[in-house]
């Protein structure tokens, strides 16, 4: 069943294709900071469904909370003159690796687990279980 | 926790992340190549303006040249202005197309049967009264007159006298191609002392008196006593012409 996000992501980006909608180059950078919320949504939903911790509810809400909030400051920071827009590139990139490493980390230790439980139910003379 | 919820969920969001990729990444490929479109465009609308301007500084140059030639011949065309008035005032004088008042003379010529009745010339002026006019107003242009008429006909350049007999077979004078009837009044303009001299050296009232018509010679010296002679106001040589077209 783990193919079913990947094929909501392939859909989702055939649809954005195929439907050719664009936007304005002056709001290209808000998307942008979005996609980059989003993307720190889906990898903490991964990484909290790795420790066991997974809320769809916090996930939906969040994925559009974030996307929207970080588009939001983003457009008052351009108002404002403040780069707030490199801040938040900078705290979701932070985040985004930081939950990467944090998945990498549980895989490397579920892999190790599973390897060494498979070393453990081998018979010590060799012959196959 | 509902797996199929989540994936559900998960699947939802990947979905709408995909979308919102594929939209920014369209929209990024799309502006990347609108600036250089945008460029050329650009580029080529500078050309074009660049060209235009040129041509158009020409034109102004052009015009600026022209202005000021126009600017330069200001004052002379004023004055050519007047100096062709004057040229075209002097025409008309000279053609006799405006009125002309001084000293001259006036000769009335006036059937008159109390003179004496003369076989040999008796009514030859009647037949001959074109010529006889002609011959008097040529000595009076030959000495000394400046304009003439006869009853009002300026005479000119193209004027004609001319006795016409008409086809109920009566002879009248035409002046001008005006018909004319006694009394023939002569009116010139000019030298009166020589105008007076050859009238008496060719014995004009004598002469006419032979043929019983009595003509009466008036001299007018200047001051009050002045004669007036009017412009010709006939068709003038080229009146009825037309422009050729076409060729």
């Amino acid at each position: 069943m783990i193919w079913l996000p990947v094929l909501g992501l392939v859909l989702g980006a055939a649809l954005g294709f195929i439907t050719n909608v664009t936007i304005p180059l002056a709001y290209s950078s808000y998307l942008s900071i979005a996609i980059l919320a989003a993307f720190d949504t889906v990898f903490g939903g991964v990484r909290a469904s790795l420790e066991r911790k997974f809320d769809s509810k916090v996930f939906v809400s969040g994925f559009f909370f974030n996307t929207a909030m970080a588009a939001l400051l983003a457009y008052i920071g351009a108002q404002l003159g403040v780069d707030l827009y490199l801040a938040a590139v900078v705290a979701f990139g932070v985040r985004v690796f930081n939950n990467i490493a944090v998945i990498r980390r549980i895989w490397l230790n579920r892999h190790n687990e599973r390897n060494l439980i498979r070393e453990e139910a081998a018979p010590k003379d060799g012959t196959p279980s | 926790m509902n797996r199929k919820s989540v994936l559900w969920g998960l699947t939802g969001v990947m979905g709408i992340l995909g979308f919102m990729f594929s939209v920014q990444v369209s929209s990024r490929l799309r502006t990347q190549f609108t600036p250089l479109s945008t460029y050329l465009d650009l580029r080529t609308q500078v050309q074009e303006q660049l060209q235009e301007n040129q041509l158009l500084m020409n034109e102004v140059s052009k015009d600026r040249a022209q202005l000021a030639m126009y600017q330069a011949a200001k004052g002379h065309g004023g004055q050519l202005m007047a100096a062709l008035q004057q040229d075209a005032r002097t025409v008309a004088t000279q053609a006799g197309l405006t009125p002309v008042t001084g000293v001259g003379l006036s000769i009335t010529i006036q059937y008159n049967p109390n003179l004496p009745y003369i076989q040999q010339y008796a009514g030859l002026f009647e037949t001959t009264a074109d010529q006889q006019l002609g011959l008097l107003v040529n000595d009076l242009f030959a000495n000394g007159a400046k304009a003439i008429s006869i009853n009002g006909q300026r005479l000119v350049t193209t004027s004609s006298i001319r006795l016409v007999t008409t086809l109920n077979n009566i002879t009248a004078l035409q002046v001008n191609t005006v018909p004319i009837t006694m009394p023939y009044v002569i009116t010139a303009v000019g030298d009166v002392n020589r105008m007076q001299a050859v009238l008496t050296i060719n014995e004009v009232v004598a002469q006419f008196a032979l043929m019983q018509e009595q003509c009466t010679v008036t001299s007018y010296t200047g001051g009050s006593r002045s004669v007036t002679v009017p412009g010709y106001n006939g068709p003038l040589p080229g009146t009825w012409a037309k422009e050729v077209q076409g060729q």
